[in-house]
């Protein structure tokens, strides 16, 4: 099937987290038949390497480099074979900031998503990835996909997306096209504010759906103050396999602290989330 | 003594000084200008600079150069283009002197320039495979040679690109001491890429005929086998890869570069407005009102029809719109519910490069009131959106004729009919609608009926 997924690129840190991000990403590849993209940044001094066997930078992350580029080689080695649907692996080690090497990577080589891993029990770690899941997002445009070691995304069967006061469309475009693939059921939220209901919104939004796919939508009206508690019982509920999200403060956790820290609600799902730049059309 | 041929067509502005540099050499006495029925004064020119000149009686550079061995007085030759103003001033010195000191039987002469394509991603790679042994020649696409007449003779000339590499094989076969020589800068106009296509094809024919002609069991199956698996990997790479750098416009046609709609424009003019009105509140399946609504226009001549559209106002700039979409590398296009004879009209009329619409039958030019819904309307298993019969899937259909990605097509739309067309393009413009949803969907509203606003998003 066609579709608009040509590349996946998964930041490569050598830990237990990226191992299952590249599990995760080739079982998305092999669906979507597309690339996979394994990148490794090392802090510093910026220099780009691809085909880090040609490359000689007098500097002493030069070493790093190649050590980075041996792993990387090897894990190619590992997982070329687990990709059944013609896409290839691609590996890079980059030099520099890494969320600013990243961003050029995706912009100039057009990903079409990122998939990182995030520690399930590292706190800190969540945090951290958390908080740069949503600037990647937003620095990138790129959706990023966010997994834990317990989150499936062999299959996407019920896709949850709630509504912050937009039809978002680029989040309603992707689950579309993730739909078809894997015969999903959109589940469509919104949070009762107050008295006030938001079902203009949530009809304009079932409405653009149906115009743009014919998979099944469902609309819930949800009790609750924080969308994205509220997004997160009601996945679980239903075991939903995705959770479709947006950068802004709609989707962080609740409490002033998780405000501070922009925790996204990626932080406590053990569903994959994806999570994607707010713009004007969204 | 030389002669020197120059094979020409149409080279007025430079043939006076090609042949006045040939006779600048002393031991040049013949320059023999093989004219291809040049329609300027080529060979006019010629003659007064004191060449001979010799009307080919058929077109081609490879006839050209048999029939200036022929009418040669001298045993060796030099093959010079009437293109190239100025030559470096040894060209021929340097192309002479391995025959006159008998080093060689045949020169082949080479410049300084970048390496062609085609030298280097066709004639290099066949070469290697069936001649490893002029694989080292650098130019070996050059067409600047000189020879002796006797090995010359005895040639086959292909008449296309594929002359030069054609004569070197030949000479290789012959066994003729072959020297290349450097005769140094030269500027050289690039082809354009058509030309590199056509090229591309009659030096590899070339250069795989004379190879299965000196013997066939030789041209091994594994090798030819490698070669096509090669080339199609190649392509598929390539198309992949170059998938992402084209661009579509993909335009509705009523409302949208029509001011008004065609269907209303004949409901006005052949008097079934209330006919129509009354369909359009009833049916609410798409196909099955297509199909009433083409029954209204039943016994209506070609000729009717196309006046009806001649007298529809078009969005003023659209042409030079269209025009400006090609200049920056996109294709053009009309996916319209309307009928093809309209479309196809308005096609030709902008410059878009296709239009997919439904067909009305015709009988006898008169339409029998039947339409024919073309297949790239209806949802394939890969459908991006599932509709069974929608635009998107001829959008998606021209994606994949044309090697575009959805993600770099541009679709403009007014009505509730192109919500998925517009949604699921890369950018989707809402045009002049009064759809509220639609505007929702777009990435962007052009409010006025101008495109020019649109060139700014593509």
């Amino acid at each position: 099937m066609p579709n608009n997924f040509y590349n996946i690129l998964v930041p490569v840190d050598f830990s237990s987290r990226s191992k299952w991000a590249i599990t995760k990403a080739i079982e998305l590849a092999n669906t979507l038949k597309c690339n996979i993209h394994l990148v490794h940044v090392v802090p510093g001094y910026a220099v780009p390497l691809i085909g880090a066997d040609d490359y000689t930078v007098g500097y002493d992350a030069a070493g790093d480099m190649e050590y980075a580029a041996r792993k990387l080689r090897q894990l190619k080695e590992d997982y070329q074979h687990h990709i059944c649907s013609g896409g290839n692996i691609e590996i890079s080690v980059l030099h520099g900031n890494p969320q600013t090497e990243l961003a050029e990577y995706i912009q100039h080589y057009q990903m079409d998503l990122v998939i990182k891993g995030l520690a399930r029990f590292n706190l800190l770690h969540r945090v951290w990835s958390t908080v740069s899941i949503g600037r990647l997002a937003r620095k990138t445009n790129v959706p990023v996909l966010a997994v834990t070691s317990s989150g499936l995304v062999s299959h996407f069967k019920k896709i949850v997306l709630p509504l912050n006061g937009h039809i978002p469309m680029r989040r309603i475009r992707l689950a579309a096209m993730l739909g078809r693939h894997f015969k999903s059921t959109i589940y469509v939220l919104s949070l009762r504010n107050g008295n006030e209901h938001n079902l203009p919104l949530v009809n304009e939004t079932l409405e653009v759906i149906q115009s743009l796919t014919t998979i099944p939508v469902q609309s819930f009206i949800l009790e609750g103050k924080n969308l994205a508690k509220a997004t997160l019982d009601f996945s679980k509920k239903i075991n939903a396999d995705l959770i479709m999200i947006t950068t802004l403060k709609d989707f962080f956790l609740p409490g002033w602290w998780n405000r501070i820290t922009q925790k996204l609600l990626s932080y406590k799902s053990s569903i994959p989330v994806i999570t994607m730049e707010h713009n004007g059309n969204e | 003594m030389l002669t020197v041929i120059v094979p020409v067509l149409n080279e007025e502005q430079t043939i006076e000084n090609v042949v006045k540099f040939c006779f600048k050499h002393p031991l040049v006495n013949e320059v023999l200008v093989i004219d291809d029925k040049s329609e300027d004064d080529t060979a006019k020119i010629a003659a007064e600079a004191g060449a001979k000149v010799i009307v080919s009686e058929t077109r081609g550079k490879g006839i050209s150069m048999k029939d200036g061995i022929m009418h040669s007085t001298n045993e060796l030759l030099i093959f010079l283009d009437g293109d190239i103003d100025p030559y470096p001033v040894d060209t021929i010195a340097h192309l002479s002197e391995p025959l006159l000191l008998n080093e060689a039987d045949f020169v082949k002469g080479t410049f300084s320039r970048n390496a062609g394509r085609v030298t280097e991603l066709v004639a290099k790679p066949l070469l290697n495979l069936f001649y490893p042994g002029l694989a080292d020649f650098s130019q070996p696409l050059s067409g600047m040679i000189a020879g002796k007449k006797n090995f010359l003779n005895r040639i086959k000339f292909f008449n296309d690109y594929g002359v030069d590499i054609g004569i070197l094989i030949d000479m290789y076969l012959m066994k003729a001491r072959i020297k290349e020589v450097n005769i140094g800068y030269i500027e050289n106009k690039s082809k354009p890429w058509e030309a590199l296509g056509k090229m591309s094809k009659e030096v590899a024919r070339a250069i795989i005929t004379k190879a299965q002609q000196q013997n066939p069991s030789e041209v091994n199956e594994e090798e030819v086998k490698s070669i096509e698996e090669i080339n199609r990997q190649m392509n598929s790479a390539l198309q992949e890869n170059l998938s992402g750098f084209h661009k579509m416009a993909i335009f509705d046609m009523d409302d949208t570069i029509l001011k008004g709609r065609f269907i209303d424009a004949c409901a006005k003019k052949f008097g079934f407005v209330p006919k129509l009105e009354e369909l359009r509140e009833q049916e609410t399946d798409a196909i099955i009102l297509s199909k009433r609504i083409a029954l209204l226009l039943k016994g209506r001549t070609i000729d009717e029809l196309l006046d009806v559209i001649h007298h529809i106002e078009m969005v003023p700039d659209i042409k030079d719109v269209i025009k400006s979409l090609k200049e920056k590398g996109y294709f053009t296009g009309i996916i319209s519910t309307s009928y093809s004879l309209i479309s196809n009209y308005v096609m030709k009329n902008i410059g878009a490069d296709f239009s997919y619409a439904n067909q009305l039958e015709f009988f006898d030019g008169k339409a029998t009131g039947e339409v024919n819904m073309p297949s790239y309307f209806f949802a394939l298993p890969e459908s991006i959106c599932g509709h069974s019969y929608c635009k998107t899937n001829a959008m998606q259909y021209a994606c994949e004729k044309y090697k575009v990605r959805i993600k770099n097509c541009i679709a403009v739309g007014d009505s509730k009919d192109d919500r998925c067309i517009v949604g699921h393009a890369g950018k989707g413009i809402a045009f002049c609608t009064k759809d509220e949803l639609l505007k929702k969907m777009a990435d962007k509203e052009i409010k006025e009926q101008r495109f020019e606003s649109l060139l700014t998003y593509a």
